[in-house]
């Protein structure tokens, strides 16, 4: 059980807060300045970023005294709404246009995957993962093409040569002519850095390339023909994220942002190292605005001035966030369940909203007010309103409860740039009740309810109707978990190998009695 | 003690390349759909993996988590162990 919440009153408002917790003016439960850290900038430990008391109004996105927009003397003579940038208008401010699931072979079961994706002639986005590459309209987001060649886990383009090259972590690095989109072909044999290890992140600009490793960077000038001419190396400790442009360089080392000066490439040094708050990943730079994916963490935004990089803020994103990119002023960032749209221009960094997706959001790339996000087995296509942003909900989609009888919050984030106004129903089984019908959440800040459950095998749902322009109700599924702590595991039997050897065979959890069993779910990502 | 890797929705072909280049032989599951992995009653968490489970002798979850804790788990698998 999380914690102990008591059902104390079903009258507003005088449901009691948590220890550590009072009401804000907005009514709801916040944490206290004591327990308000600010700190989750620091190296994370074990934050989940999910529903628990520690985290509760106490988020690392700015708060709405921290916008800058928020005073009636700040929005000017265009009465921009608080927290939106000057001269924004409250809406909606990314569509969904389309979302395609390219089949290899026809074969409906048997499909393309999308990590990584990049922008072609800004009219075109290219994706690859395991099965090859696949091309989509930007558009439209309509399937135009789709190739088997080798898994590619990073893709970027060097616009200079019309060559795409692609990452494929292990086998190193491999490149695409897609000079003619009609006959895309892949044109050089792959090849390693001679240091590090796998290829992670790639990034090319101005005749030039940077691939990250584990244990470093390496710098490479781009030849006319063949593999790029290696020039030097940088070491790190965990490097990933990676991408250059002119002669600045940037690359994540674990909880460290780097930047280096590589106006000599053959020389590259240090300027500038921040702790990000979280472990970095994919990293997106044009010269000024920095955007790093930051996991679990969400992402952060910073820029490059002088010698220095400017930290902006981070901001939770929902589920794990692997990917960014930047289309001017605006950063895109894509998390498991949502595509985020952030403002990186002039006054506060500010998410402006979120666009849930098809599967997973693994890889995103974005050009003129249109994004692609690499969405698993799918590619998902989405046009961005210019200048416009609002409240934005964030909240799990269920909420699974021990079947013994159980006591949980639910929290309900604002990730926006306005006031999130909330208003909960109870549910119509009587076996759940909630603590909280009216939640006023300011950006960037999150409340909860309680919720009750007497206990059994059921479900329902918990319904509410907000302010946030595209989800403006919506339920979530309160459930009694099939399998919890001191419960029986289920029946397991399921089809396995034992590496190297790939022969399937079945394993049976059942068989294992009388034996203790780790399992650990995993996926290569 | 078992341990069973069970990977999430992965091709096992894709799934052996990475566990040969990578030099780990203990027996990997698929749960191709998560029929197992979406059943476990655990808290939300930054990501969606690993999730641990400990399964003690009687067949009862001893331990269940989303959120990595090597401590944790350690201590668990020890005392189930001296059970």
């Amino acid at each position: 059980m999380l914690l102990i919440w008591l059902l104390a009153c079903a009258d507003k408002p005088a449901a009691p807060c948590l220890e550590g917790f009072e009401r804000g003016d907005g009514g709801n439960c916040e944490a206290t300045a004591a327990q308000d850290t600010g700190d989750d900038s620091a190296a994370p430990t074990d934050d989940t970023g999910g529903a628990t008391a520690d985290d509760t109004g106490a988020d690392t996105a700015p708060a709405a005294d921290d916008t800058g927009g928020s005073s009636s003397d700040d929005t000017g003579p265009d009465d921009t709404p608080p927290g939106l940038p000057q001269g924004f208008s409250s809406g909606d401010p990314i569509r969904t246009v389309d979302s395609v699931r390219p089949a290899i072979d026809d074969n409906p079961h048997n499909g393309y995957e999308s990590v990584d994706t990049i922008i072609l002639e800004d009219r075109y986005a290219m994706s690859v993962g395991q099965g090859g590459w696949v091309l989509t309209d930007l558009d439209s987001g309509a399937l135009l093409d789709a190739a088997q060649v080798d898994r590619g886990y990073y893709i970027t383009l060097d616009e200079e040569s019309g060559f795409v090259w692609v990452s494929t972590r292990q086998y190193g690095i491999y490149s695409l002519n897609v000079n003619d989109l009609s006959n895309v072909t892949m044109e050089r044999d792959t090849w390693r850095p001679s240091e590090g290890g796998y290829s992670e992140d790639i990034s090319v600009q101005g005749g030039r390339m940077m691939v990250s490793s584990s244990s470093g960077v390496s710098f490479f000038e781009m030849g006319s023909s063949g593999r790029p001419d290696e020039v030097s190396w940088f070491p790190a400790t965990q490097a990933v994220g990676a991408a250059i442009h002119g002669d600045r360089a940037l690359f994540t080392d674990g909880y460290d942002l780097v930047l280096l000066d590589v106006s000599e490439l053959a020389d590259p040094a240090e300027l500038d190292r921040v702790t990000l708050g979280g472990k970095g990943h994919d990293i997106a730079f044009d010269g000024q605005h920095v955007g790093v994916a930051l996991g679990g963490y969400g992402f952060a935004v910073l820029d490059v001035e002088g010698d220095a990089l400017i930290d902006r803020g981070d901001f939770e994103t929902p589920g794990s966030c692997f990917s960014v990119a930047l289309d001017g002023d605006y950063l895109w960032a894509a998390a498991w369940e949502q595509a985020v749209l952030a403002w990186a221009g002039e006054g506060d960094a500010v998410v402006l909203g979120h666009e849930p997706i098809t599967e997973y959001g693994l890889g995103i790339a974005a050009s003129n007010g249109r994004a692609a996000v690499a969405d698993w087995f799918y590619v998902t296509t989405m046009i961005q309103e210019p200048e416009v942003g609002g409240p934005e909900l964030d909240v799990s989609d269920k909420l699974t409860m021990n079947p013994e009888g159980d006591s949980n919050i639910l929290t309900f984030r604002n990730a926006g740039a306005q006031t999130l106004e909330i208003t909960l129903s109870q549910p119509d089984d009587e076996a759940f009740s909630i603590t909280e019908t009216e939640l006023v959440i300011e950006p960037g800040r999150s409340a909860f309810t309680g919720v009750d459950f007497s206990g059994g095998q059921t479900s329902t749902e918990l319904r509410y109707t907000s302010n946030d322009p595209d989800e403006t109700s919506g339920a979530v599924i309160l459930s009694s978990a099939q399998t919890s702590v001191g419960s029986p595991h289920p029946d397991m039997e399921l089809l396995g190998i034992l590496p190297p050897d790939d022969n399937q065979t079945l394993y049976n959890l059942q068989d294992q009695t009388g034996s203790v069993v780790l399992l650990v779910y995993f996926a290569l990502y | 003690m078992l341990v069973w890797l069970v990977n999430v929705g992965e091709d096992l072909a894709d799934v052996n390349e990475y566990m040969i280049e990578s030099g780990i032989t203990l027996p990997v599951l698929s749960d191709p759909d998560g029929e197992f992995y979406n059943g476990y009653h655990r808290e939300p968490a930054p990501g969606p993996f690993p999730v641990d489970v400990v399964v003690a002798r009687d067949g009862t979850i001893a331990y269940l988590t989303n959120a990595y804790d090597a401590t944790a788990l350690r201590d668990v698998i020890d005392a189930e162990l001296a059970e």
